[in-house]
């Protein structure tokens, strides 16, 4: 079946290049995103969401960033849009969280018009169990962000196809919705409870892994480590470690990727980081994936929030080849070269193997 | 080929009643030394020195305290990626929508007093069409951000009110995928319900302009005819304030103080007697003197002495010298600017690059785009809208490379005083400081330097104070 997505923006890129291979039966044909985003998609191929859908069966609604998910005009231009779409007669994949009363409102007009309304949110498997800790018995990946606007999203698409392509059974969980369409696994609702006791959490949390290795017997579990790692100021906290830390005592670590912006950090001082992560979270950080983006301090400071500045993709290629000329432990790669992931998962092999 | 000064260590030195100091600037942090060596480095010829002295010395050398290093040439790092910067990442775009205004403030930038060049007076404002193509030229160069945030500027932005609401409803149709945020300064004398509505539907941050209590106010702040503004404006802020705090959205109202020196600051500070202003309402302060910099201020001994009593009072509550201190809301909001001072200071690094420039100027066009009526473009709402090197583009033909690099690189009006000022750093002056008679000039920027340097001193003494406070001052 053939879907337009909307929003679509470019950190789908990887999830709308490996849906065929999780879902054999859907292909997006078609991107849309809003007028606003048209500069800030590379490709700059994206159409506008303003035609008859006679070309497709139905409309895949991806949630947006997080940056975006208190933006009260795009929600309602989506809500508007899954409307329009059900009054077409085409079906809906609604992965975009909404708010009880219209997700209950758009479930009635589909079953008005005839027509399919798969809401992803309610699909989300909260797999609470009796209390007591589990051993975890197949090979566990974390992949992090320095800060909480760093994207890890690239890392975790592409390394676990890679690592399928490799032959292993993997499970990946994540902290986005739109990965639900690649049939990763989301974070539990309560490990993002703040009224829920740490300790509690953890000890969810814990249950939540194992039962992924009862459910899918994976080989290898690829996660997502919610949150930043470290804090930017002590007024731009990024939700520093925290989540870090409470995934860090319910399971261990044995590789970790930490995503990282373009910052003038010697890999030395990545060393001592990865010495500081050992005491602070027990596992070292194994490679690193920069992005193409640099922290503007001056901007940061006077706005009191993380503000980031483009670098070119010479600039990237340059400080990680310098990196890795270093002959250190770390891997150092560009997330958004795809033709790093080949290496990365090598990395990984190479590293969980003794290599 | 260096000369004998730049062999010499790049340190400044501070003593305190109690213990000496060195700070480096290639590690720019503060060291604690011994009196033997603090007077050696002062040039003290006098000075025994023993073994001790000789050791601290060479363990500063290694370390790298005493470097003498200098950059060896002053240019921006910004001017390597601009035209990649300007292309996407624009934060804010200032639109002046007027230039006339319903009051007359004898420090106005617009009031063409004598020794005050700074903007056009005029009853100009701006078209919707110029509005619209200021938005969409934003919209463009802002495809990296997430937000876009649009501020009303004048003027009296209040007197252009249908075009706000103009420009609200095609940005909000227009550009929904971002997040958009509205801002407003505003004297407030001409808010209405159906502003009041609007502005609590878009969710604008307002921002008043309250000089002090009503004698203080009404000094400047004048109708036509010559009464004062301070009863209206705050009776329409606290119309204002109740129903934005029905809708939980207080927080988007602030107040600017401009802050007249030859004022006495008690009378001046007597405005947060009255609790709403002391409770309720951020408040944010900037003095006169900034305002209107070309012109000689006049600034009384009272105002410089109560100041430094003032200042010094919040140097005790904040490092806890001294409980239950009373400390006036505008200096306890300047403790968390302070605080990142003192993590700089904390962290320290190590060593000047070889190519850099002095802190201060922002990105110019990139950070807040100031649009004035006729579709021209500024580095931000603070500069001189009558001077040429300010001018840097327009809507129709974007922006002026040239000028912006000028405007960003302004170090290198004084490259070489640049590079061997201790403070070199901690500078915070843009171009805005360096503008005479509508050009950049060295001349004007070293006349800031003195300011400059005396507030790195400042702040490397208070951080000194707040290490002493944890150590020999400790309860």
């Amino acid at each position: 079946m053939n879907y337009l997505l909307y929003p679509y923006s470019d950190d789908l890129a990887d999830v709308v290049r490996y849906i065929p291979d999780y879902h054999a039966d859907m292909q997006v044909s078609k991107l849309a995103s809003p007028y606003a985003w048209k500069y800030n998609i590379k490709n700059n191929e994206n159409v506008s969401f303003d035609f008859p859908l006679d070309d497709v069966e139905g409309v895949i609604f991806a949630e947006v960033s997080k940056k975006y998910q208190k933006n009260t005009l795009l929600y309602k231009d989506i809500v508007a849009k899954i409307q329009y779409t059900l009054n077409s007669k085409k079906d809906v994949i609604c992965v975009k969280q909404l708010q009880e009363q219209d997700a209950a409102d758009l479930k009635k007009l589909a079953q008005e018009n005839g027509c399919a309304f798969d809401y992803y949110e309610s699909k989300r498997n909260n797999y609470d169990m009796e209390s007591m800790f589990q051993t975890q018995e197949c090979i566990m990946i974390g992949v992090g962000g320095t800060l909480e606007e760093v994207t890890t999203l690239p890392v975790i698409v592409n390394l676990a196809a890679r690592l399928k392509e490799a032959g292993y059974r993997v499970t990946t969980v994540a902290d986005d919705m739109n990965v639900s369409l690649l049939g990763f696994e989301r974070f539990p609702s309560y490990f993002f409870d703040e009224t829920q006791d740490y300790m509690q959490i953890v000890h969810k949390f814990n249950k939540f892994y194992k039962n992924l290795q009862l459910l899918h017997q994976p080989e290898i579990i690829l996660t997502q480590i919610p949150n930043g790692f470290m804090k930017y100021s002590n007024s731009c906290l990024e939700n520093f470690g925290v989540k870090a830390f409470m995934l860090s005592q319910a399971v261990n670590l044995d590789y970790f990727v930490l995503c990282a912006s373009l910052e003038p950090t010697s890999i030395e001082e990545f060393e001592q980081l990865s010495e500081m992560f050992k005491y602070r979270f027990g596992f070292e950080i194994n490679a690193i994936g920069f992005s193409d983006q640099r922290i503007d301090d001056t901007a940061s400071k006077e706005r009191d929030m993380v503000i980031y500045n483009q670098v070119s993709c010479d600039t990237v290629a340059k400080y990680i080849n310098a990196l890795n000329t270093c002959k250190k432990r770390i891997f150092c790669f560009n997330m958004f070269d795809l033709s790093s992931f080949g290496p990365l998962a090598e990395n990984v092999l190479g590293e969980l193997s003794g290599g | 080929m260096q000369s004998a000064e730049n062999n010499k260590p790049f340190i400044k030195l501070f003593k305190t009643p109690r213990q000496f100091y060195l700070y480096s600037v290639n590690r720019n942090t503060v060291v604690n030394i011994s009196e033997e060596t603090y007077r050696f480095l002062d040039g003290d010829s006098d000075v025994p020195f023993s073994d001790d002295t000789e050791n601290e010395l060479d363990q500063l050398r290694m370390d790298g305290y005493l470097s003498a290093k200098r950059m060896q040439t002053i240019r921006h790092p910004f001017l390597d990626n601009l035209e990649e910067s300007l292309k996407t990442r624009m934060s804010q775009i200032v639109l002046q929508v007027t230039q006339s205004c319903n009051l007359v403030c004898e420090y106005c930038p617009f009031a063409n007093q004598e020794g005050v060049e700074y903007r056009k007076h005029s009853q100009k404002k701006m078209s919707l069409e110029t509005a619209k193509k200021a938005i969409d030229f934003y919209a463009a160069h802002a495809g990296e951000a997430d937000t876009l945030t649009v501020s009303f500027y004048g003027g009296e932005p209040l007197l252009a009110f249908d075009l706000i609401k103009d420009v609200v409803a095609y940005t909000n149709a227009r550009y929904f995928g971002k997040n958009i945020f509205y801002n407003l300064t505003t004297n407030g004398t001409l808010l209405t319900d159906e502003m009041i509505c609007f502005f609590i539907q878009n969710e604008f941050s307002i921002m008043f302009s309250i000089d002090g209590p009503a004698k203080i106010h009404d000094q400047h702040r004048k109708h036509v005819d010559g009464t004062g503004s301070f009863e209206a404006a705050k009776s329409n802020l606290f119309r204002l304030y109740d129903r934005y705090a029905s809708q939980g959205i207080k927080g988007k109202l602030s107040i600017n103080m401009v802050l007249d020196p030859k004022n006495d600051p008690d009378e001046i500070l007597m405005l947060f007697d009255d609790s709403f202003f002391n409770d309720k309402i951020i408040v944010q302060g900037s003095i006169v003197e900034e305002v209107v910099k070309d012109k000689e201020m006049e600034v009384s001994p009272r105002y410089s002495e109560k100041m430094q009593y003032l200042n010094f009072l919040a140097n005790a509550d904040r490092f806890k010298i001294i409980d239950g201190l009373h400390i006036c809301k505008l200096l306890k909001k300047s403790y968390l600017t302070s605080d990142q001072k003192y993590d700089t200071l904390k962290y320290g690094i190590n060593g000047l690059p070889d190519v850099g420039a002095p802190g201060g100027p922002c990105l110019p066009g990139q950070r807040r785009l100031f649009v004035n009526v006729d579709g021209d473009f500024f580095p931000c709402e603070k500069v001189s809208e009558i001077a040429n090197a300010m001018k840097i583009g327009d809507i129709d033909n974007g922006f002026d490379l040239h000028k912006i690099e000028g405007v960003l690189d302004v170090a290198n009006l004084t490259p070489e005083k640049c590079r061997n000022c201790w403070a070199v750093l901690h500078c915070v002056l843009c171009a805005k400081n360096c503008c005479h008679d509508g050009e950049l000039s060295g001349k004007q920027r070293l006349r800031n330097c003195r300011e400059q340097q005396s507030n790195t001193a400042q702040t490397i003494q208070d951080f000194i104070l707040q290490q002493e406070c944890k150590t020999i001052y400790k309860r």
